[in-house]
């Protein structure tokens, strides 16, 4: 038997209230659980590439890194801005974590029910089933954040008075024709970047979905 | 171990209890440290590939180096530069790169929920 990698082509489940209430609970305790590991891999994620830069390239780690400063207050590329960094890094990330899976589970809705995949005996109490992802709904959490981000960096670079002050900002224009550090160009940048998110989810989804596949038909 | 091809009709046709029970199993379902690792390796591999082929496709004035910016990663790079070869070069470190996140990723989200599956059956609370 084979696994289907078409993710959201069935019909949902319906749900009764109970049965709903559990997955909303459950959607609730991922959302956190989510955000907590997306913040501790951030913050631990820029604390540990500051030490590394510092230590690969010295005092030029300030050249690009300091950029961060911008929208981390406190951070720099020196060891006492790393803890900057490991704070704020948990911020954020762990925010951003929260917002995927939730923005994920919602858009998937009650489908996430059937987003597994079970042994050929479904009655076998499998404890713990394989995850699979669903290319449309990672890419519209995933590309929500990623556009809501670049365009709250845009606003912030003009309300702070720097946009003309931000040219590693406007070389977003290599990957988005028609971005710049303004108003327009930021909603511009974000539909972009959506575009680009959606379509590396779907990549991302179907090599995922494939090789679970695969690996189930091999171990069986 | 083969898989069931449809789980939506496999959901409609169970019992509630049962539905509960596949609710439950969807929101601890593991993911597949294997392919999250390979698949997000793909990505960021594909990713640094397409970031610098654009780069390279727009090209850069004469006398003028391409992408000095996205180039700079070659401090952490070895052997990645603003051309095709280059390239080339950037998505073995993207996979490289990629592999890793995907692997803790999937590590820590698995690791995490057996922790709280741990810790619920042993206070005997489920979702509380």
């Amino acid at each position: 038997m084979k696994l289907s990698n078409q993710m959201g082509s069935g019909t949902a489940p319906k749900l009764s209230e109970e049965q709903q209430e559990l997955l909303n609970r459950g959607i609730r305790f991922n959302t956190v659980l989510m955000g907590a590991v997306m913040g501790l891999g951030a913050g631990l994620g820029i604390f540990l590439l500051t030490h590394l830069s510092l230590l690969v390239t010295g005092e030029r780690a300030g050249q690009y890194l300091n950029l961060l400063g911008i929208i981390l207050p406190g951070y720099s590329a020196s060891a006492a801005g790393a803890w900057f960094g490991l704070l704020w890094g948990f911020v954020f990330g762990g925010l951003s974590g929260g917002f995927i899976y939730y923005m994920y589970a919602r858009t998937i809705g009650p489908q996430l029910v059937t987003a597994i995949a079970l042994g050929s005996d479904d009655r076998q109490p499998v404890a713990f089933p394989t995850l699979r992802i669903s290319g449309h709904a990672l890419g519209t959490a995933l590309g929500c954040l990623m556009a809501l981000q670049l365009y709250a960096v845009t606003l912030w670079l003009i309300l702070r008075g720097t946009a003309h002050q931000s040219p590693h900002a406007a070389l977003l224009v290599n990957y988005f024709p028609g971005y710049s550090v303004t108003y327009l160009g930021g909603l511009l940048g974000a539909a972009y970047i959506f575009a680009f998110t959606y379509v590396f989810s779907l990549i991302l989804a179907g090599v995922y979905n494939g090789l679970v596949s695969k690996r189930s038909q091999a171990g069986g | 171990m083969p898989y069931s091809p449809d789980m939506a009709a496999l959901a409609k046709r169970r019992s509630s209890a049962e539905l509960s029970r596949l609710t439950l199993m969807a929101l601890f379902a593991r993911l597949d440290t294997v392919a999250m690792t390979v698949a997000m390796g793909v990505v960021f591999g594909l990713g640094l590939f397409a970031m610098t082929a654009i780069l390279l496709l727009k090209g850069a004035p004469p006398g003028y180096p391409v992408g000095p910016n996205l180039v700079a990663l070659s401090t952490f790079m070895p052997g990645y530069s603003g051309t095709w070869v280059g390239s080339l070069v950037g998505i073995g470190y993207g996979f490289l790169i990629g592999s890793v996140v995907g692997f803790v990723v999937a590590v820590l989200w698995n690791f995490t929920h057996l922790l709280f599956i741990g810790f619920a059956v042993s206070r005997g609370s489920w979702l509380d």
